[in-house]
């Protein structure tokens, strides 16, 4: 199946005249590519839409899908997983365009007292009427006590395409490890002016996969509700964007079956001129 | 089977046929012994000797329409309405009305205010019977309204007879007024306070097919209690005081409930006993209290209180035997979104129920958090919960209402709870989830749904002699079609499919439901037929039709034929009801017949 589809991808690809040595550029770095664990939910948006990224637009989207591009922004997002105060967890991200390209900076960072993880990722990608693509770089640094330093580097890949209200994208991450690499593939419908809804499955390899449905609602020009049910594990999220100007702030809340709810909060600023 | 079983049986089957019978499926017009001047040649005599004109309250057209008065006779009088009363003939003499016309029309008018009154009494019986077990019952309701008061009295008897069998009763009287004393109840009632969390009617605040329901509503604070069943009614009074936007709404109650009593201590309660059980009104119950609410437009706040006293202590102390009741609760709609919750700490114990709605009409959204304490007593709430014994219980419940295409609609809910607390035979926390799917398309005269419900659970199961917790998924498959055949004729024909899965124990457990039904409706006539196949290695649960269109819940094990009929012949005051079910390989036949008369 995914092979199949990935043969429709390459050969779509070809047809808009993508240039092949990115899908070679991109094939190349796998072999060098480590294993890496699931995407953390690192922003607000998604923890309130369960890593859906075509509900809301925000530069941390591009975290799930090296494909997506917001307008040009800044996002800062911190929280504490599962309401613990030894896992805060903070991240920054930078969502640049030029032209038909788009450059995504991200940073993030988990600490507990006995281990330490920081991410950075570098994504590029291509934006064309009817599709998107792109493929990201990822460094992992992890500091366990006691052990050494580890640090890994990984490859993500994604597409987007765009059908009138229907937006869908598929994402590989972690192409670099078999036994860690995650499908995220996500189906937008815009309902109206005011609502979309997201239908989203995320499998990770000898995982079940995890179903995912989102919704958004634009309750009030300046405020904006996001609720997403995911499944295996459950997880209700719920969030709200205050949008007052260009300066916007998340918060997002996500339930856990025995945990504690991960409460985030984002604040981020449009760019875009 | 007995000789009754069999001639029952057969009665019903052929009352199937009735719908062919050439009955009249519009009803003559009533008698509109005023349209016309030539009554003679509309009505009979008889007929318009019954008729009485009640001068004073009489419309325009009706006066105009009155055979014994001109059109001009009829404007005078009018006229003369205007500001006062018609009290003898003598004013319509004052007005201008001939003698001759007063002395022919007198015996048809009337010049008090008519009375409005109705009397409903309904008899029903009950038969349930297999090979071995008869278990009669008996029902009877009598109700009076005479303009804005109503009075009621139900009994149920656990023989066919209402006199010498073991009886359960309610009774209520109830007035309505306009200004500010706007309702006065006296025996059983109901309170409907908030989101149902300390004081609620009933069964009315579940997960169903469509999710926005799961947010309460309720615009009657004081309810009768119609049912002799005293499941979470009150006995006492209540009233409602209506001053500007507020309602302050006193209460008390003094009454006895069902309990098992040990060692002079109460251990549970039970909604329904007989008499002759140990456990009827072995428990005495006092509540005192108020509760007000102010509103405004679809607005509402509110607060109550109430002091609660048990006559007996309970065999759990974490439950007292005097407690108070405390909590607010509010609903504000917002034209965006609806916001709505309670918060009530009965007996030092929290709960909460909270939640949102949004969305267009489209597409509408609802989200629903609560939170309920370990030892929270549940006597007379019944707030939105995964149970009906709702403490130890926290939960986030999302729903979703969409209508992406005029021809389909969407309905999703889904439902994750936690009981922090061991509960029943789970000597530890549990969870539990749920996912709802419905998927409807209607066309013109066609219906077709199909749903999914999934739920996974732990729960305790013995295996290989240790009760050990396990991890249950529960899966029900629906799918049925509904053709609206002509506006008399309606046929629903459905399939479920049921299986739960044990995957640690490796249990798997299916079934299936095959079931067609068909209405017949008309103004004198009603019947319902429906025959159920099902073979079933575990419980499931569907909803039926039982008399006065109310549907209850028929649970469903092993492997038989059911089948039930409904009929429903209405005359003139009088409605005739009876349902006959039987369960062909179990010989098991339940019988209902319900004479309903209406004064």
């Amino acid at each position: 199946m995914i092979s199949l589809l990935g043969s429709r991808l390459i050969y779509f690809l070809f047809r808009r005249r993508i240039k092949a040595a990115l899908i070679v550029l991109l094939l190349l770095y796998i072999s060098f590519a480590h294993a890496y664990d699931l995407p953390l939910q690192v922003s607000a948006n998604q923890n309130a839409t369960a890593g859906l990224i075509f509900l809301y637009s925000t530069p941390s989207n591009s975290h799930y899908n090296p494909a997506f591009i917001s307008n040009d922004g800044i996002e800062s997002s911190f929280g504490y997983l599962f309401n613990l105060t030894e896992l805060p967890l903070a991240s920054l991200h930078l969502a640049k365009s030029y032209r038909n390209y788009g450059l995504f900076l991200e940073t993030s960072h988990l600490a507990h007292p006995y281990s330490k993880e920081t991410d950075l990722q570098l994504s590029l990608s291509r934006h064309g009427k009817l599709f998107s693509s792109g493929f990201a770089l990822k460094y992992h640094l992890q500091n366990i006590v006691g052990e050494e330093t580890g640090s890994r580097l990984t490859i993500d890949w994604g597409l987007i395409i765009y059908h009138g209200r229907i937006v869908g994208g598929v994402s590989l991450l972690n192409l670099s490890h078999s036994a860690f690499t995650t499908y995220v593939g996500e189906l937008n419908y815009q309902l109206s002016e005011k609502s979309s809804i997201s239908i989203g499955l995320e499998k990770e390899s000898d995982f079940n996969p995890s179903l995912k449905l989102g919704t958004h609602y634009s309750l009030h020009d300046n405020l904006t509700l996001l609720s997403s049910y995911q499944l295996n594990p459950d997880r209700i999220g719920v969030g709200l964007v205050l949008q007052p100007s260009r300066l916007k702030l998340h918060y997002g809340v996500q339930t856990h079956q025995y945990l504690s709810l991960t409460h985030m909060f984002s604040i981020s600023y449009d760019l875009s001129s | 089977m007995t000789s009754l079983h069999k001639t029952l049986i057969l009665l019903f089957l052929f009352s199937a046929l009735l719908p062919l019978y050439p009955f009249e499926s519009e009803d003559l017009l009533p008698l509109d012994i005023l349209s016309g001047d030539n009554i003679e040649h509309l009505y009979s005599e008889s007929e318009f000797q019954k008729y009485t004109l009640y001068i004073n309250e009489a419309s325009e057209e009706e006066l105009i329409d009155f055979p014994l008065f001109t059109k001009e006779e009829a404007l005078l009088i009018l006229k003369w309405r205007e500001g006062r009363h018609l009290s003898s003939e003598r004013d319509l003499k004052a007005i201008g009305i001939s003698d001759d016309v007063i002395f022919t029309s007198l015996p048809y008018l009337s010049f008090r205010k008519p009375l409005n009154y109705s009397i409903n009494q309904t008899l029903r019986y009950y038969y349930r019977g297999t090979e071995t077990i008869d278990s009669p019952k008996a029902y009877s309701k009598s109700e009076l309204q005479i303009d804005n008061v109503q009075a009621g009295f139900a009994l149920l008897s656990n023989s066919t007879s209402l006199t010498t069998g073991r009886l359960n009763y309610t009774y209520y009287l109830s007035q309505s007024y306009d200004k500010h004393l706007k309702q006065l109840t006296l025996g059983k009632y109901r309170l409907a306070i908030g989101q149902g969390l300390a004081y609620a009617p009933g069964s009315m605040f579940s997960k169903s097919s469509d999710p926005l329901q799961a947010r309460s509503s309720y615009k009657k604070p004081v309810r009768l209690h119609t049912s002799p069943h005293k499941a979470q009614s009150l006995e006492g009074a209540a009233a409602i005081f209506s001053i500007n936007n507020n309602e302050f709404i006193p209460f008390h109650s003094n009454t006895q409930l069902n309990a098992t009593i040990s060692d002079g201590k109460t251990s549970t309660i039970y909604p329904y006993t007989f008499p002759n059980d140990n456990r009827h009104n072995s428990l005495s119950e006092r509540v005192d209290g108020m509760a007000w609410r102010y509103i405004c437009r679809s607005n509402e706040i509110g607060a109550y209180f109430s002091y609660n006293r048990f006559g007996r202590e309970f065999v759990d102390p974490n439950y007292s035997k005097k407690y108070t009741t405390l909590g607010s609760f509010y609903s504000l709609d917002f034209n965006l979104a609806k916001v709505f919750g309670e918060y009530a700490h009965i007996d030092n114990q929290p709960g909460f129920v909270g939640g949102i709605s949004w969305g267009e009409r489209k597409f509408q959204q609802i989200l629903i958090y609560r939170s309920y304490a370990e030892h929270l007593p549940t006597w007379h709430g019944n707030p939105f919960a995964s149970k009906s014994k709702f403490n130890n219980e926290k939960g986030y419940y999302y729903g979703i209402k969409a209508q992406p295409h005029r021809l389909w609609s969407i309905n999703l809910f889904f439902d994750i709870s936690r009981y922090p607390f061991p509960r029943y035979f789970e000597l530890m926390p549990t969870t539990r989830t749920e996912q709802f799917l419905l998927l409807s398309h209607k066309r013109a005269s066609d219906t077709f749904r199909l749903k999914f419900h999934h739920r996974e659970y732990d729960k305790a199961i013995t295996y290989e002699g240790e009760s050990t917790i396990f991890r249950v998924n529960k899966l029900t498959t629906t799918l049925d079609w509904t053709n609206q055949i002509n506006r008399h004729f309606r046929n629903r024909c459905g399939i479920d499919y049921i299986s739960s899965v044990t995957r640690e124990i490796d249990e798997f457990k299916d079934g299936l439901l095959l079931y067609n039904n068909f209405i017949y409706r008309s103004k004198r006539l009603e019947t319902i037929t429906q025959i159920s196949v099902y073979r079933l290695g575990l419980n499931h649960y569907t909803y039926e039709y039982t008399l006065d269109n109310w549907q209850e819940t028929k649970s469903y094990n092993g492997n038989d034929i059911y089948a039930y009929q409904i009929v429903k012949v209405k005359f003139t005051k009088l409605t005739l009801q009876a349902k006959v079910a039987h369960t062909f390989r179990k010989k098991s036949t339940n019988c209902f017949i319900q004479l309903l008369l209406d004064i």
